[in-house]
Parts: C-alpha cells; structure tokens; sequence
C-alpha cells in the first residue's frame, strides 16, 4: 500500500505520551522544596500559606475549568460553603473543624451535583453566565438567612481544638495543613493528564460533539468533574476560614472570588498541571507588592496580567514557557 | 448476509426545510454503500441522525435488528457506530496520537492497551511518525485520515464515512481509498458520502441516491449512473 | 392603587435606563458573538466622566451627556481595536477573560484616580420633582427616561435606515457573508462596540443623579445588564427593551412588596430560570 503521509506537518519534538514520570518528579521536587519556605522566610509566612492555599483551590477549580473546559465563575460557592459549614458546626454544635470539613464537602458536592445537573446542558458563555446566577444568588441568601449564617455581619472562631496536637491558628500549621490540600490538587491533576477519565474530561473541552461520536457521555463526565472540583475548593475553603479567623458572605461568596480563582488557573495556564500554581504565585505575590504601595484591595494586577496573557500567550504562561523552551 | 443498519421513513425537518424525507435505507455486513446526492440533498443530515447527533423528526432507526431512534449519540458508539465528522472536528491541542487514544479507551479501559491498539490504528493510517505533534498542526489531509483513526478505534462495526476523500491530491486520495477497501475487509461495513464519482462508483457494492432529502434511486453503481432520475438531479435542477 | 401606579411609573423610568444597558450587551453580543463582562463598568467610567465634567468645568450634568457619550465611543473603538480584534478567531472563553480584564483594570484606574468614597451629584432637580394628579415624578428621572427614549428611537432609526445599520445588522446574522458582500465588518465591530460602551456610559450618566458612584459598583450593573438582555434574548436588540422594563418593574415592585434584600435573588433566579428553559429570551426566537 503507498504510505501518503500528510505533508507539512511538524511533529513536536517532546510527546506528551510519557511525560507523565517527568511531571511527577517536578511535582514531587516542587513540593518536597515548599515544605522549607516556613523556616527559610519566617516573616513571609501568611504570604506563603495565602499563595499554597490559593494555588491548591485554583487547581481544584481547573479540574472543571481548565481540564473540562467549562468556565465557572461560581466556584466561590464551595470556598463559602466549607468555611461557613466547618464554622458553624464548630460554633453551634463543638463539632471539630476537621470533621466540620469533611460535613462541608459533602454539602459542596451535593450542591455540585444539583448545580451540575441542572445547568450542563448550556453550553459556552451561558454555562458561565448561569454560574455566576448561582454564586450570586448563594451570597445574596447567606447574607440573609442570618439565623443560619449570621448574617451580614460575619463570623469569628472561637479558639479550636488542637488537631492532633497542633495549633490551627498557627501559621506554620495552616501552611503545612495548605501545602498537603496542594499536594492532593496536585496529584489529582497529574493522574487526569494520563488516565481515561482525564482524556474524556480534555476530549469534552476540546470538542463535545466529537467526543460524544467516541461513546463519551459529556454529562455525566461532567458531573463528576464538577463534583472532584467543587470537594476540592470546599476543604479549601474551610482552611481559607481558620486562616481568616473571621469571614462575611460579602467576601466568602463573592464574584471577585470566583474570579480570582478563574484567572489564575488561566494566567498560569489553564488544563496543566502546575499552570494554577504558577498563576497563584503571581497574582498573589504581584498584588501583595501593590498592595504596599497602594494601600487597599487591588485586582489591578490580575486585569493587566490577564489581558497580556489572552493576547500573547493564550495557553497560559507554563504552556508559552514550555514551548519557547522546545524552539 | 445480516443487516447491520436499516431505516424506516427516517425525517428530518430543520423549520420549513425537510432536509431528510422518509428515507428507507439498509446495510448488510460487509458492504460497502455509497451515498450521493448534489449539494444539500441531505447527506450528511442523515449521517447526524444514524450517529445520533441530531434527533429525528419522524422514521425509526435499527441497528443490528435493535431499536436505536432515540438512543444518544454515546450509545450508538458504545454499540460500534464509527463516524467521521464533513467538518472535521479534531481535539486540536491534543496530540494525533492522544486524539486516537480517546476512541480506543471505549474498548481498551487499561491505559497500556489502549495506547497499543492506538499505535496500530495510526500505523495503519500511515500516521504514526506524527504521533506526537498536536492535531491542529496537520494538513488537511492529515485531519481527513485522523477523523478515520479516531473511528477505527471505536473498532467499529458500522463506519460513516463523510467526504473523507475530497480535497485530497491524487496520490493522497489514492491512498485514502485504498484504506477503505483494507477497513472493508477486516469485516467493517462502511456507508460513505463522497462527490468524486469516479472513486465511489469504483469502491461501492450498492449507491443509494438522494436529492432533496429523497431516495430516488438505488442500486449497483452501472445501474446507478444510467439511471435518467439520477443524471436529471444532478444536472437539471441545481 | 395610587402606590400601586406610582411603584410602576418608577419601575418602568429605571426600566428605561436598564434598557439602555441591555441594548448595548445584546449589540455587541448579537455581532460580535462576545459576552462584555466589563459593561458594568463603562456605565461607572460613564458615571465618572460625568463627575468629572460636572466638577471641573461646573458643566451641568444633563448637558455633560453629549461630552460622556462621546468619550465612551471613542474608549470603546480604542479598546476593541487593541484588546478584542486581534483575539476576534481565538475560542469563546478567550473574549470573557479579555473582557473580565478590561473590567478589572478600568475599575481600579477609577479607584486610584478617584478615590475609595461614594460620590454622587447634587444639582437643583436631583430630590425636585413635579405631579401628575396624585403620581410623584422625580424630575431627573424624567429628564433621564425622555433621553432614554430619543436614544433608542435614535438607534432604531440608525439600524433600519442607515448604511451603517445595515452593515451591522447583516455583520450580526453572518459575519462571513456580510465580508463576502463587501462589508467591512472589522470597521462594523469597532463601531459595534464604540456604541455599546457609549450607550453604557449614557446610563451611567443618567443614573447619576440619582445613585451614588463608585468604582466597584461595575460588577452589579454587568448582572443587571445580563439579566436584561438574557430576559430579552441574547443578541436581540429589541428584546432588550422588553427586558429592561421588566426588569425596572419586578425590582420596583419586588422592593415595595417583597422583601428588599431578596431584590436581586428574584432578577437573578428569572434569568437563570430564562436561561434554562427560554435560551432564546422571552420575546422573539433565536436567530441560529
Ligand atoms: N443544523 C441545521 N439547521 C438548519 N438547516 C440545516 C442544518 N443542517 C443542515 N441543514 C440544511 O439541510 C439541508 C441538507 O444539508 P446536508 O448538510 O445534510 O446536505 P449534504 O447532502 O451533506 O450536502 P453537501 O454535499 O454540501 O455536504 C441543507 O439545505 C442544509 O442547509
Ligand atoms: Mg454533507
């Protein structure tokens, strides 16, 4: 038979096809080396667990944005549900925070569940518009509902349980509790870039119709997506409301959140694996140098980085770096 | 010989339009069926309805002797429909080599059997040696032959073919055809959509003819091509 | 019944303005298949222009418009040529990010231009208002809902009789083919969205007088904005209107009679309900 290859085409130089044991070893280096920053910069350690945390709850909202392709900007919902879940139970009922997680992610994936449900069968920008409905409407009613939630006025912690003899209001704690939720995001991503699930999840973002033509059935991928993702931001979510010690819903369930989270994963490079924590690491690190001087919150940076980003290096940062690093 | 599709008054209406109209349509194991028609006769509306992308307005669909009318488009996958897309719809920041990968875990669950099988659908495909480039980098003619690795490796028992041949230069066409006959042969059967006469009338068994979401004729390509219907829809009235 | 009247008269006046808001999104979306995350805050740059003119050149604010609209045009020509046309072939989600962006960077600029306090403009008119047997109309209010009217008289007008509209509309039913028949649509997509960002930043303006300015408040009109335009059909300009009233009036009626702090849950479980069931709005079928 005459072999008519296409002509034209460039095969990369690198397959993805068993990158798989080099991109484990990065992550386990990466990780192994974090577990120093506490001792090496003692006074930069709220940075530190406020860029691990953000990073491990930004890989948690790739699962479903950036590996499945489906924009959220919602997922502040599940950074609300599990700190408000773990604080109340803690306040109202002495339930200990780590069991008051664990109560909070399941609430976050039922919520995903029904969520999911309902709205996956839009498609495109109305999957995102209709995330933001849910969020918004979620704040609107916890900022309500002050019978359950406390209403607008917020919630403090009061002084918690050692958890297995460690202090949770210590920093150095919430950064080691940080960096294990990190290595967790983490480990889930990489195991999405080669298993089967993580190829029908790619294969759903790439092209739904296609992948439907291959016996993928999007919804229920889908769902599953939504609910990894939404028990991941959850327990972010709850060790976000011991680090804050105090919370309101104006914050907790706020757009700006969601949109954070957002545009991190996309900034460092959406659908990678350390793509949300390089994007976390940047808009954390670069609005904390802003901040000094120019006293009050500041997503200044995030819009800049994001325009730059969109117009330059579309894949994200990690995916422009790699590629220049092959040419 | 079994019959592997077959369609009772199969409709389809888009608003006004009746893109496909009471077709009857069968496939026995093994053939090959070409389907043609002129440019909006219905073709590729019937193909979305027989893979399931489209839902039908009215008619029934069999395959295998099982009812699959309403079943989505996943299903009929799962049950060894194969499709390639007229529009080619690649998973274009995937690598050729993981775009095929996604069809054959359906059938090979084990990452490590799957990547096998994938290999030996791209060296069958003459693809191979762009394994590793990503899918958007190809050729058209690359596109073409990936859209028919990715249905191969659903290990299909039915293959829609549409318009895979178009467009390419002869040489590449020549070797595209002489695919299909291979696909054949390893027991596949195949209904293709193609407007270069000389290569559906060449590979077919049967044509079926619609114009205007009609069957208008049927038969063996030398019964087809001096049927006056069928010369009439091509030449009068487009 | 009197209250009854009078809630749906001040429904249907910042119905009106709402309108103005959601003719702008549906425009840019219905041609330029982008859904502007950043609209919200033309109407606050709008508020802010307004501001500006007001206190520095004493400009009265009604007469500011012309000035407001004007540099909201040409911020928005500017911004699409250099931030949205080079991404116009890049997926779907690339646009929302721009947009989200642009939203970003032009609400922080306001804050460090202009501080982190609520403004607003006192003028003779903005707490005067006149009668019309027992119905109260606030007189900037008025003023606002008449503006509103000429304008969307005005872009009806511009979109059925003129060239320019023409463009625009055959550009919004395929891009492709109104390239085909000579259009320049690249010049009909920076127009596009020079008039969203100046119909937005008109709202903003008339709504000054009455609410306070803010730079953060961008997010919440950018829901309004979608929930008037999901209300009336994505893309469909004149649904838009149908939208906006309605929206004016479940809000006006929802604060008098419900409780107010559900206010915006009601708008926004309509439009998620809309969304759901109606994808093409309530008014009109979708065009694809
Ligand atoms: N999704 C759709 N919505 C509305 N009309 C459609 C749709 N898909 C196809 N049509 C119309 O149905 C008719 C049949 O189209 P179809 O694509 O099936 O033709 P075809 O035989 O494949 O043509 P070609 O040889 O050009 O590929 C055409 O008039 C087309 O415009
Ligand atoms: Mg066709």
């Amino acid at each position: 038979m005459r072999r008519t290859p296409p002509s034209g085409s460039h095969p990369a130089t690198r397959p993805r096809i068993g990158a798989g044991t080099s991109s484990l070893t990065g992550a386990l280096v990466l990780l192994a080396l974090l577990t120093f920053y506490p001792a090496a910069f003692p006074s930069f350690i709220t940075l530190g667990v406020t860029i691990v945390l953000f990073a491990a709850m930004a890989s948690a909202w790739d699962v479903l944005g950036g590996w499945t392709g489906q924009l959220s900007l919602g997922h502040a919902v599940f950074v609300g549900i599990g700190a408000y879940t773990m604080a109340l139970l803690v306040l109202r009922n002495g339930v200990a925070p780590w069991w008051g997680a664990m109560v909070g992610m399941g609430a976050s994936v039922v919520v995903a569940a029904m969520w999911g449900g309902v709205t996956f069968r839009l498609r495109g920008p109305y999957f995102a518009l209709a995330s933001i409905a849910v969020a918004e409407m979620t704040r609107i009613v916890a900022n309500n509902w002050a019978r359950l939630t406390g209403g607008a006025e917020g919630i403090s912690l009061p002084t918690l349980p050692l958890f297995l003899g460690l202090d949770l209001f210590s920093r150095r704690v919430e950064f080691y509790m940080a960096l294990i939720l990190l290595g967790l995001a983490l480990a889930v991503a990489w195991w999405l870039q080669r298993s089967r699930f993580g190829y029908h999840l790619q294969a759903i973002r790439e092209d739904e119709d296609a992948a439907m033509a291959l016996g993928i059935n999007p919804t229920r991928e889908k769902v599953w997506a939504f609910l990894a993702s939404a028990a991941l931001t959850s327990l972010g979510g709850s060790l976000y409301g011991i680090f804050l010690g105090f919370f309101e819903p104006r914050g907790m369930f706020s757009l700006d959140l969601s949109v954070q989270l957002a545009l991190m994963a996309y900034i460092g490079g959406a659908g990678t694996l350390f793509g949300p924590l390089i994007g976390a690491g940047l808009l954390v690190g670069g609005s904390e140098v802003l901040r000094i001087y120019f006293p009050g919150k500041s997503l200044f940076v995030y819009g800049v980085l994001i325009i730059l980003v969109v117009l330059f290096a579309p894949d994200g940062l990690s995916t422009a770096v790699r590629r220049a690093r092959r040419a | 010989m079994p019959e592997v599709l077959r369609t009772e008054r199969l409709t389809r209406v888009f608003g006004g339009l009746v893109a496909v109209n009471e077709v009857e349509f069968a496939a026995e194991e093994g053939e090959i069926v070409g389907l043609i028609g002129p440019n909006g006769a219905g073709k590729t509306t019937f193909f979305n309805l027989v893979s399931g992308a489209l839902r039908v307005s009215g008619g029934r669909i069999f395959f295998q002797g099982r009812e699959i009318t309403h079943a989505p488009a996943y299903r009929r996958a799962e049950l060894g429909i194969g499709r390639t897309f007229q529009v080619m719809k690649p998973f274009p920041r995937l690598t050729v080599m993981e775009n095929v990968l996604v069809g054959a875990f359906l059938r090979h669950p084990s990452r490590l059997a799957a990547e096998r099988w994938a290999a030996e659908i791209l060296k069958m495909m003459g693809l191979s040696e762009f394994a590793a480039a990503s899918a958007r980098s190809l050729t058209t003619a690359g596109r073409k032959r990936l859209e028919i690795a990715r249905a191969l490796a659903l290990n299909p028992t039915l293959l829609l073919l549409d318009e895979v041949v178009a467009g390419l230069n002869p040489v590449e066409a020549e070797g595209t055809v002489e695919l299909i006959r291979r696909i054949r042969d390893r027991g596949t059967t195949i209904i293709m959509v193609e407007h270069i006469m000389r290569v559906i009338m060449g590979l077919s068994d049967r044509i079926v003819v619609l114009t205007h979401g009609r069957k208008i004729a049927e038969g063996t390509p030398p019964q087809v091509a001096s049927n006056p219907d069928v010369i009439n829809a091509y030449l009068g009235t487009h | 019944m009197v209250q009854f009247v009078q809630i749906v008269v001040n429904g249907v006046f910042t119905g009106g303005v709402y309108a103005i808001i959601g003719i702008g999104l549906s425009l840019i979306f219905g041609v330029m298949r982008i859904v502007n995350f950043a609209h919200g805050v033309f109407l606050v740059v709008g508020m802010f222009t307004t501001l500006f003119f007001f206190e520095r050149l004493h400009v009265d604010p009604f007469l500011v418009i012309p000035l407001v609209v004007l540099v909201g045009g040409l911020l928005g020509i500017v911004l699409e040529r250099f931030l949205l046309e080079p991404i116009v072939r890049a997926p779907e989600h690339a646009s929302i990010l721009m947009t989200v962006g642009i939203g970003l960077v032009l609400s922080n600029l306001l804050l460090f231009a202009f501080g982190d306090a609520p403004q607003i403009i006192n003028t003779r008119y903005s707490t005067s208002t006149w009668h019309l047997g027992p119905i109260t109309f606030s007189t900037a209010l008025t003023i606002a809902f008449v503006l509103t009217v000429v304008v969307i008289g005005g872009l009806a007008l511009i979109l059925e009789r003129t060239d320019l509209g023409r463009s625009i509309r055959a550009a919004a039913q395929n891009a492709d083919a109104a390239e085909l028949q000579g259009i320049n649509t690249r010049r009909v997509r920076s127009l596009v969205f020079g008039i969203g960002f100046a119909l937005a930043a008109l709202a903003g303006a008339l709504l000054l007088p009455q609410l306070f300015a803010h730079p953060s408040i961008g997010p919440t009109y950018t829901l309004k904005a979608f929930v008037v335009t999901v209300l009336g059909g994505m893309g469909n300009v004149a649904g838009a209107i149908g939208g906006g009233l309605l929206l004016g009036v479940t809000e006006s009626l929802g604060a008098a009679y419900v409780s107010s702090s559900y206010r915006d849950a009601f708008g926004l479980a309509a439009f998620l309900l809309v969304l759901l069931l109606r994808p093409a709005g309530l008014f009109g079928r979708s065009r694809t």
